[in-house]
């Protein structure tokens, strides 16, 4: 066990280093995160603005907005204070897994080449 | 059988079996969304490692293009992520082979794995004009670093079993 851990050392000081920079990152990240009442989405299309949604004014039921996609067409769900990607055909799904967000942050699908960013102000959405 | 047939069906095996990780691993089922174990660079550090950072190139990118060939995508954005992520990986894992040398294969593959998804985080948020696409950056590297681990440790039983010899 001593020989093997004296043979990684560097790789172990290499490890933590890069470690280290991803948690702090994280950190900053989770930290400047809102979940404030006023959520803006922006719903994206080839870095195009799709469509631009007041979460906080949307209603409790739930609605369905479809979406223009770079190969068909993506079902967005949206209620309060809430959006997500409900259905996509595309083949990974990493989007629907990504979904839903409740603060602020950002959905990505690159196959579709659909992104939704979420920020607590129109001018949010657009510095983020 | 003379040394540069060997280093050719070396090579040829190498991204053939690159090519068949990289393509059965897509059916892996993650807990991270987007994330991928990476086993093929097993394969990539075992070329660097036994042959040089030729063969390692033949092999980083024939598996780009053929793997994007069988799934449908080539030219479209997963295959630029996909191309990005590898060279960029492949040029840390060169340079950190050559001047790091207190490393092991260990350490030479999770720097590659941290790298590739930069470049990979890098090439989407190109792409997309945006560079929101930092925030799954995190996540995806600490995930990263442990596949990278995992298959650095792979890779190096394999070299130290010296099984395979190109120069022989």
């Amino acid at each position: 066990m001593k020989k093997f851990l004296r043979s990684h050392l560097f790789d172990g000081i290499a490890l933590i280093a890069l470690a280290l920079t991803s948690v702090a990152i994280l950190l900053g990240l989770l930290f400047s995160r809102t979940s404030s009442n006023h959520l803006i989405a922006t719903i994206y299309f080839k870095n195009e603005v799709v469509e631009t949604v007041d979460l906080s004014k949307e209603s409790e039921e739930e609605r369905h907005l479809e979406v223009k996609g770079a190969h068909s067409e993506v079902i967005i769900a949206i209620k309060r204070n809430y959006i997500g990607i409900e259905e996509n055909d595309c083949p990974s799904k990493t989007c629907i897994h990504m979904s839903p967000l409740a603060k602020s942050g950002v959905i990505v699908c690159a196959y579709q080449m659909i992104r939704i960013s979420v920020g607590e102000s129109f001018s949010d959405v657009e510095v983020l | 059988m003379r040394n540069g047939v060997k280093r050719i069906a070396f090579s040829a095996v190498s991204l053939a079996l690159a090519i068949a990780i990289s393509y059965f691993e897509s059916y892996i089922p993650m807990f991270v969304p987007g994330a991928k174990p990476g086993l093929s660079n097993i394969i990539i550090l075992l070329v660097l490692y036994i042959a040089t950072w030729k063969e390692a190139l033949f092999v980083v990118l024939g598996k780009v293009f053929i793997v994007s060939l069988l799934r449908g995508n080539m030219f479209d954005v997963i295959f630029f992520m996909s191309l990005t992520g590898s060279f960029l990986s492949y040029i840390v894992m060169v340079l950190s082979k050559v001047f790091l040398k207190k490393l092991t294969p260990v350490g030479v593959s999770l720097l590659g794995a941290y790298f590739h998804t930069l470049g990979q985080v890098m090439a989407l948020s190109i792409y997309m004009a945006s560079i929101e696409m930092f925030f799954y950056f995190p996540l995806l590297s600490l995930f990263a670093l442990a596949t990278g681990v995992l298959t650095g440790l792979v890779a190096q039983r394999i070299v130290e079993m010296n099984i395979f010899s190109l120069n022989s």
